[in-house]
């Protein structure tokens, strides 16, 4: 039999016990919401969400759709074994799509868009397309990669599909400027100051390639910040080709889609009409031994 | 815990455990938990009740903020806990680093040599009379910080720019229970 004193401190240590467990789980889910929230960000951000609606070699349907639902997407940006592949928008300016997916829902992710000063026939000298800098490589979030010699080598071309037509990026450039320096964000250059523009880009270039753009080429820059510095921005200069060229290769989830009825792969299908035939098969085989065993 | 004991208990002569034995455990008990709460509120987060205006809309008075001790790589846009000299804590936003150049002039704050669209920022910034003195160059482990309710904040435009040193820790959460 334990004292009456010896039972009190009992009791108080297991309310404290109790109020220790309380804080750390209230502290723990607290932490679990935080990290279901960063999770659902970058799946906001996430190419995969979008790659529904790539136009492809044999279906443009779900891109038009895309573009039904919201009018001002006009194209998609590719940029190879990165995972830039996404719609792009133009908004009535610059803010309007910084917190804006390309299906108009609210995303703190935004979306990529062209500057609202461009033309969406890309006829521009210079064209410029702006994306959040993303953890996990979401949007322009790979951009940092780029900075890198071997990186950047190995990572020079994409393509930009814009009028019912696809047609090949060539990055030529990685740089770094200040996002209010209007020699660089200058979506109004003409073409006699296109060759001093180029200049003043290779002038800020950490890595750059050969392949120039040529005379008449125009210039399509890719945008992002760089949170490490004050205003800070990362680019990727790239050339687009005026001629077009065939149109990108069918997505896994188009694919998978094509070979599928409600959204059900047709293997699921027949798997399952083989397993209703099996059960069949088996019930009808018990239920006549059944039968056999009772007439005997 | 518990097991162990009743172990040691088994393995020893059964004899009941005193009254003073039990309350020497529970004070222990009690004792690390408060050794292990002060060291976490010492040296990883901190914990502050704000006062003053200085960055409404986004933080205000009597807000609970919570920093974090650890990480000293201030960006512009961060939210920092100030320690001022008269050992109160002001809850700013940087918006210049090391480097950098900072003026202001009746057009408002220009960083580098442009003047900066500001989504955060509240009202007019303007220079104080008497405060510092434009442009100034920050120097290595030198922040610029401004509260977002630019005409009554008292920061860096006062007491001009602030060492790194001098700041606790970046802000990662807080609650408001009034205003809101």
């Amino acid at each position: 039999m334990r004292s009456a004193g010896r039972r009190i401190v009992a009791v108080i240590d297991e309310a404290i016990n109790l109020i220790v467990l309380t804080v750390v789980l209230a502290l723990f889910l607290f932490g679990a919401y935080i990290l279901w929230d960063s999770g659902q960000i970058a799946k906001e951000a996430d190419a995969v969400r979008y790659a529904q609606y790539k136009p492809t070699e044999s279906e443009h349907l779900t891109f038009s759709q895309l573009c039904e639902r919201n009018p001002d997407v006009f194209g998609w940006l590719t940029v190879d074994d990165t995972k830039i592949d996404y719609p792009v928008v133009q908004g009535a300016d610059n803010f309007e799509y910084i917190n804006l997916s390309a299906e108009r829902e609210f995303s703190l992710s935004g979306s990529i868009f062209l500057d609202f000063r461009n033309s969406r026939e890309m006829t521009d000298r210079v064209s410029i397309f702006y994306g959040h800098h993303m953890e996990r490589d979401n949007m322009f979030g790979c951009f940092d990669a780029f900075a890198d010699e071997d990186f950047f080598a190995a990572h020079q071309t994409g393509s930009l599909f814009y009028n019912g037509q696809n047609h090949a990026l060539r990055i030529f450039a990685f740089l770094r400027a200040d996002g209010y320096d209007q020699t660089v964000y200058a979506p109004e250059t003409s073409d006699a100051e296109s060759g001093a523009y180029l200049r003043g880009l290779l002038e800020l270039a950490e890595q750059k390639s050969d392949a120039l753009p040529e005379e008449g080429e125009r210039i399509v820059l890719l945008s992002t910040c760089a949170s490490s510095e004050t205003n800070g921005r990362m680019i990727l200069a790239a050339a687009v080709s005026a001629r077009p060229e065939p149109a990108a290769a069918d997505t896994a989830a188009q694919a998978a889609r094509r070979h599928s009825l409600w959204g059900i792969p047709y293997a699921v299908w027949i798997a399952l009409v083989l397993l209703v035939l099996l059960l069949t098969i088996y019930w009808r085989h018990r239920k006549s031994n059944a039968k056999k065993e009772s007439s005997r | 815990m518990r097991k162990k004991k009743a172990a040691a208990e088994a393995a020893a002569v059964p004899k009941q455990p005193s009254l003073r034995s039990d309350l020497l455990a529970l004070l222990i008990k009690l004792m690390v938990i408060a050794a292990a709460l002060f060291l976490l509120e010492r040296f990883v987060f901190g914990v502050c009740s704000v006062r003053g205006n200085d960055m409404a809309p986004s933080i205000r008075d009597r807000d609970l903020a919570v920093y974090y001790r650890l990480d000293h790589t201030y960006e512009v846009r961060d939210v920092v806990a100030v320690r001022n000299r008269d050992g109160t804590l002001s809850i700013l936003r940087v918006v210049a680093t090391a480097g950098d150049r900072v003026d202001i002039t009746s057009d408002g704050l220009r960083i580098n040599g442009y003047y900066q669209q500001e989504d955060y920022a509240a009202g007019e910034t303007l220079a104080f009379v008497g405060g510092a003195v434009y442009p100034i160059t920050l120097a290595d482990g030198e922040v610029f910080v401004l509260g977002d309710n630019r005409e009554n904040a008292v920061d860096s435009r006062y007491y001009g720019p602030v060492r790194t040193d001098d700041l606790l820790g970046k802000i990662i959460t807080t609650i408001r229970r009034r205003d809101f």
